[in-house]
């Protein structure tokens, strides 16, 4: 018998799907299934965006101490 | 015995799924991460842990210079693989035991590739902090170019935090199927326990910052 490689497929990927149930946050759950999709593919464009945002609030919180910080890390490698 | 053909395929096909997952952890990291969950051919992590070792050669380079005794650049290189290597397994005995000690399904092969990926953002951390280090060497001033330089390096090293986190999140996820709650669990018996190994590595003078 010829097997469907596309059904075949599709089982395979439920099953990959499946395995795990889906992810729970309480209350939170409705702003997590709106969050999370953006992290899913190419994660980095939000992730871009929020870690410049952290970096405007610790210049705002830190003002030019910043650059203590910075020299600190600098001297972590 | 393993003839030389299935020996280069095996190379070669993982050489392969190895640029495809360090693709697939930048562009789809879920997808990814569910794949590398399933503990299939592990000697994809080979060339990964080879640039972490590259970078420990590297990084002796950049602490004492070119011109250091070899005898102290040799001692700097083992003293850091050593640490390396500790740290590593450390960790992914850690993350499979705290997993399944609050319900986690999963073991060694589960975890393994997951975890070793996420070092991906650690080595592009390592790498470009040394090479900054000696381009723009410490300390910044609060001059505008230094504050610049201030402002992009905390950002570039907030993106590659938090790409971390996510990939760490991934790990357990994926790797001992746990959930959110469970997770935040691991996390709060696992980052204590990793703050004093860090104090403990510094103190022993291998890592200042811990290549985890």
């Amino acid at each position: 018998m010829k097997q469907d490689k596309t059904y075949e497929s599709l089982v395979k990927k439920m099953n990959e799907v499946s395995a795990l149930s889906p992810q729970t946050l309480g209350p939170f759950t409705s702003v997590y299934r709106v969050i999370i999709p953006f992290f899913k593919r190419a994660p980095w464009r939000p992730l871009m965006l929020g870690s410049f945002a952290v970096t405007v609030i610790m210049y705002m919180l830190l003002g030019t101490s910043v650059v203590i910080v910075v020299s600190i890390l600098q001297h972590g490698f | 015995m393993v003839s030389k053909s299935i020996l280069f395929s095996r190379i070669a096909y993982n050489i392969i799924l190895f640029v495809r997952h360090m693709i697939g952890v930048v562009q789809t990291p879920y997808e990814t991460y569910r794949r590398l969950a399933k503990g299939e051919h592990l000697l994809q992590i080979l060339p990964l842990l080879l640039v972490c070792i590259g970078y420990f050669g590297w990084s002796s380079l950049v602490h004492h210079g070119i011109t250091a005794h070899p005898y102290l650049l040799t001692f700097s290189f083992g003293k850091l693989v050593a640490g390396f290597i500790v740290t590593y397994m450390l960790v992914v005995v850690s993350l499979v035991g705290v997993g399944r000690a609050i319900g986690g399904v999963g073991g060694i092969r589960t975890i393994l590739l997951p975890w070793t990926y996420s070092l991906v953002p650690t080595i592009v951390w390592f790498f470009a902090t040394s090479a900054m280090a000696l381009l723009f060497p410490p300390p910044r001033t609060v001059s505008i170019l230094g504050q610049a330089f201030s402002f992009l390096f905390l950002s570039f090293s907030l993106f590659l935090f938090f790409w971390k986190a996510i990939l760490y999140y991934l790990t357990l996820r994926f790797g001992m199927r746990l959930s959110m709650g469970k997770i935040l669990i691991a996390s709060l018996i696992l980052f204590p326990l990793g703050a004093l190994y860090a104090v403990a590595l510094y103190q022993m003078g291998i890592f200042r910052i811990p290549f985890i």
